[in-house]
């Protein structure tokens, strides 16, 4: 390697090693978590080891209650006692106040426990319960995969749909590929004829009509999503007006809606689709056109067959970059939507600070992460040079 | 050209291959005399630009050794080598108006300040664009950046100049007159030139030796009229202007000429700088300027004006002989009088001298 | 055609109309947020300047933006240099991890780096949203320096270094102001990244490094009062100053370069 290239690899270094440890490090952090499955074998060591010899039929023996109560007993921080009824009552309702039950009576249990735990709780009489430590004693688990697309595996192994009423996920990424095309689309149908009539102008217009666009591109979306969700309120200013001019009676509900997502957002991200495809237009001589009229076209097929066809490589581009946005898009629908208009993100943010189930949260993520990917598998081949993005 | 001084610079066997494999240049013997005016001329990929860059000190030899007044410089940093060099883009820094372009190379060479001044002064002066000082390149005319980058070249009398097709970037009736202009600055600064094109009127008006490179090795190397008149190969006499090319097989020697059989079986005369033995497959190369109309002592044949070409300040005259082939001649607008029209019955003749014959499965080149 | 020039002003009307009538509102007299206001006042902005949350939400975004920019202008500017001059097998590998930032939907990223920072100890303090957001932000740097520097006349360090000056004094003297507009333009787009950053400050932010954006965040969900509209006009009035400042820094580019003129695509 020659002297330019190592001092080349050297100038790159800090960046890359920046990227490495504080960027892709934590995101394939995040792609584990999504498998992981460490609270059962980290709280209930001596019980993993003995339900692996237990061979799942009937009940266990003597071994695994006693094996059990010693683990209950065992002095231990509470973060990781925490961590599995955190864990077991997500997997199964009821096995929080179960398990704290059992862990606070442990040292007064006294041998054989197959029949002092029984007897302090029946639900340790039933092989279900004891199917199920064994089943997440494995430190590895689809759980969090399978319930992002409401499924669950039984304790025998095969896989089933949740209950109905816990079935939210599919409804969630359905959703958020619905409003995400929606998106794309409105941006499309307003986007299109507008970057037309910017490449049509030139001089102080086409300024002033670009600072149109500009402007509102280089302010944050947070900015813009505050405007809106200002000027759809309640007592805003449109309600103000629709009210002044008689159109109706009573303040109208549309902040908080769906349609509110769709005006913010189609507001936020149509630069995103103006500007690529202006830049598509404005390299398209007008020679083509015209030479679509002299060979005969009428205006609708000079459109359709020559100006059409040469603009959707940019139309392509922009749509593909609005969609791959939108699918992301978490401030928008949070300040201006409503519960039942929240998208992926709203959720992984939920699972990460709320209900902290980062396996929830990183299975989620995980899923956004390669509906993204692949989204930009297919922009790439649209666009090689795929550089603007969001920001904030 | 003075052989009893040292030359400046050698190129002792030098090689070049980026690859490994592809050699670029290969075993180059060239030396170049202080004061000289030596052009590289060739096709592009012939070698003529890697040599430049080496000696440029912006490529190293892959063998052999490149001496400048007598110290091996094969590894020599460029900026050490106090070489001025004149770029085929002209490479004029847009960030710096045109006094700064000046200014740039005695402030690296660390001339004092007033020492500046003065020289981008009389620089300007000289490319009388004493005007301009403080425009920046992108607003002067092409001819007159090509200027700046000449000057700037030479404002801080590097040992030698280097010019990589300076005049490429410009139109025709420019870059005659900016071969003039850099032609008259070689003569009265006294500087050492070594000049790259690919452009052979160009070479032949501002040379004083000419080396013509082909796929990576010099072909013949000489004062520009030698080089035309006394074409060392085949692909030097068609490099260097146009030719009618004639197949033959050789015959005998006669006195200084060679005589050969064109496959229709008429006679030529014509030198070969190379040997050539009896019965191998020639060919024999005339320039159309050499052919006239009538009849002469050698090389005379009767045939048909299949088409006449009025060409500014010359006409050419294309006649098909049958047993030799198609022969064109080039006429001056003075002989118009004789001009014949397109069917008539003409007589074509060429000196001996003027024709040249190689072996046919010698390099046809361009 | 005419039907469709009115659609699309009608579009562009749309595109700014949140800008223009926030304006007005955060000028209102009135407690409510609405349209006609009641009068015309500064107390908004008053209320602004003299909560200490807001100063110090300004002070906060004004101390990442700037480390944050100095970092990523820093760190990106000497990758793209390296990128162009190295010839590796497994460039374009690096190339895309560093503009995997880009790409990577923010809230897997905010939910990845809260993990991630947290067990270094980096969530509630500001140098953690620094790191952050310079992760975030270096990859714009590198795509416009790279962008400029490929654009660079290579024959021009050739004529330079011809001309007597040593590679070092080439760099400064040549490359660096040639390729500067690139590097403005990053920097501008590196601060106004972070400065309008949300979704990662709410992952990593205690109340006490709350930024501007944390802050008028916070701020929608307690409750609406006309503060956030004043709030607002700061944000876009410097969003402005820093489109005047990349404008200006295009504008010089172009007019050094003739040939960036007809690449341009804004």
């Amino acid at each position: 390697m020659d002297r330019n290239s190592r001092l080349g690899i050297l100038l790159i270094a800090p960046l890359l090693l920046l990227m490495l440890v504080g960027f892709v490090l934590p995101i394939g952090a995040t792609a584990f978590k999504a498998f992981a499955n460490p609270e059962v074998s980290a709280a209930l060591p001596r019980t993993t080891v003995a339900l692996d010899r237990w061979t799942g039929e009937g009940m266990p023996d003597e071994a695994v209650f006693a094996a059990f109560v010693e683990d209950l007993q065992s002095p231990q921080d509470n973060r990781t006692f925490g961590a599995l009824i955190r864990r077991m009552n997500f997997e199964q309702s009821g096995m929080r106040s179960r398990l704290s039950g059992a862990r606070r009576a442990a040292p007064d249990l006294e041998a054989p426990y197959s029949v002092s735990l029984i007897e302090l709780d029946p639900a340790w009489g039933t092989p279900d319960i004891w199917q199920l430590l064994r089943t997440h004693s494995n430190p590895y688990t689809a759980t969090y995969m399978l319930r992002s697309m409401d499924l669950r595996i039984e304790p025998a192994g095969n896989i089933v749909a949740v209950d109905p009423n816990m079935a939210v996920f599919r409804e969630l990424f359905v959703r958020t590929f619905v409003i995400s095309i929606w998106v794309t689309v409105f941006a499309v149908l307003l986007g299109y004829p507008t970057a037309w009539y910017l490449s049509t102008l030139s001089g102080r217009a086409e300024s002033f009509a670009l600072l149109c666009v500009l402007v509102p591109f280089w302010i944050s979306i947070l900015v813009r999503s505050t405007a809106w969700f200002i000027i759809l309120q309640r007592e805003g200013p449109i309600n103000a007006a629709l009210l002044f001019a008689g159109l109706i009676d009573t303040p109208q509900a549309i902040i908080f809606t769906r349609s509110a997502v769709y005006i913010a957002m189609v507001h936020v991200l149509l630069p995103f689709l103006i500007l690529p495809l202006l830049s598509v237009m404005k390299r398209i001589r007008p020679e083509y056109v015209r030479a679509a009229a002299s060979l005969g076209a009428r205006p609708w097929q000079q459109f359709l067959l020559v100006y059409l066809p040469m603009t959707m490589p940019g139309v392509a581009a922009g749509a593909l970059m609005v969609l791959m946005l939108s699918v992301g898009f978490y401030i928008t629908p949070v300040l201006v939507g409503g519960l039942q208009d929240q998208m992926v993100s709203y959720y992984i943010a939920y699972f990460t600070n709320t209900s902290i189930n980062l396996g929830m949260a990183a299975a989620l993520s995980l899923l956004l992460l390669l509906l993204t990917g692949l989204l930009v598998a297919v922009a790439s081949r649209f666009m090689p040079g795929l550089s603007t993005g969001p920001r904030g | 050209m003075t052989a009893d001084t040292a030359p400046l610079v050698v190129f002792d066997g030098v090689h070049k291959s980026y690859d490994g494999k592809v050699q670029v240049v290969k075993d180059l013997h060239l030396r170049i005399d202080e004061g000289e005016f030596l052009t590289l001329l060739g096709p592009s990929g012939s070698g003529k630009t890697t040599t430049l860059m080496m000696l440029a000190g912006f490529e190293e030899p892959s063998a052999g050794d490149i001496i400048f007044d007598g110290r091996r410089i094969n590894n020599m940093p460029t900026y050490k080598r106090n070489f001025g060099m004149v770029f085929q883009n002209y490479a004029l820094f847009p960030h710096m108006t045109v006094a700064e372009n000046l200014a740039f190379p005695l402030r690296m060479h660390r001339f004092a300040k007033p020492e500046i001044a003065g020289r981008v002064k009389r620089a300007l002066d000289m490319i009388r664009l004493d005007s301009v000082a403080d425009r920046r390149p992108i607003q002067l005319s092409g001819g007159q950046q090509q200027r700046v980058a000449l000057a700037r070249a030479l404002v801080f009398e590097p040992r030698m100049v280097l010019m990589d097709e300076p005049l490429g970037a410009l139109d025709k009736q420019l870059r005659d007159h900016m071969q003039l202009e850099i032609r008259e600055l070689h003569e009265r600064l006294g500087l050492t030139v070594l000049y790259v094109t690919h452009d052979q009127s160009e070479a032949m008006t501002m040379s004083d030796r000419v080396a013509i490179f082909n796929d990576g090795l010099v072909q013949q190397i000489g004062p520009p009229d030698m080089v035309y008149d006394k074409p060392q190969n085949a692909f030097v006499a068609r490099f260097m202007g146009e030719n009618n090319v004639l197949s033959a097989v050789a015959g005998q020697v006669d006195g200084v000429s060679l005589r050969l059989r064109t496959p229709a079986g008429a006679e030529l005369l014509a030198q070969a700088p190379d040997k050539l033995a009896a019965g191998v497959a020639s060919q024999v190369l005339v320039r159309p300027e050499q052919v006239a109309l009538g009849t002469g002592k050698d090389n005379c044949f009767s045939g048909v004006v299949a088409d006449v070409i009025y060409h500014g300040n010359h006409l050419r005259v294309v006649v098909d002989v049958p047993q030799v082939g198609r022969i064109t001649a080039h006429l001056a607008k003075s002989e118009c009088h004789l001009c014949p029209s397109e069917g008539d019955g003409v007589q074509v003749n060429w000196p001996a001298t003027a024709a040249v014959a190689f072996p046919a499965d010698s390099e046809t080149g361009a | 055609m005419r039907a469709i020039r009115i659609f699309a002003v009608l579009v562009l009307v749309f595109l700014v109309s949140p800008i223009v009538v926030i304006f007005p509102l955060s000028f209102s007299s009135g407690e409510v947020l609405t349209l006609p206001t009641p009068g015309w006042s500064l107390r908004w902005y008053e209320d602004f300047f003299y909560s200490s949350r807001w100063l110090e939400a300004t002070k906060n975004s004004f101390i990442v933006g700037t480390i944050t920019m100095v970092l990523a202008t820093a760190l990106g500017t000497f990758a793209a240099l390296g990128l162009n001059m190295a010839q590796f097998r497994g460039k374009k590998l690096v190339l895309a991890i560093l503009s995997l930032p880009m790409v990577v939907p923010v809230i897997v990223a905010a939910s990845s780096m809260y993990v991630a920072f947290s067990a270094m100890g980096l969530t509630n303090s500001l140098t953690g949203l620094i790191i952050a957001h310079t992760i975030v932000a270096a990859p714009y740097v590198v795509i416009t320096v790279l962008a400029s520097v490929q654009t660079l006349d290579m024959t021009l360090v050739r004529a330079a270094l011809s001309l007597g000056a040593t590679p070092a004094q080439a760099f400064r003297e040549v490359v660096l102001p040639l390729i500067l507009p690139g590097v403005i333009a990053g920097a501008v787009f590196a601060f106004a990244t972070s400065f309008d950053e949300l979704v990662i400050a709410i992952f990593l932010t205690g109340p006490d490094q709350f930024t501007l954006p944390r802050q008028m965040f916070a701020g929608l969900r307690e409750m609406l009062s006309p503060t956030i509209a004043a709030a607002a006009v700061i944000m876009i009035t410097l969003s402005l100053v820093l489109l005047v400042i990349t404008e200006s820094a295009r504008v010089y580019a172009t007019r050094l370069n003739k040939p960036n003129r007809q690449q341009d695509a804004r």
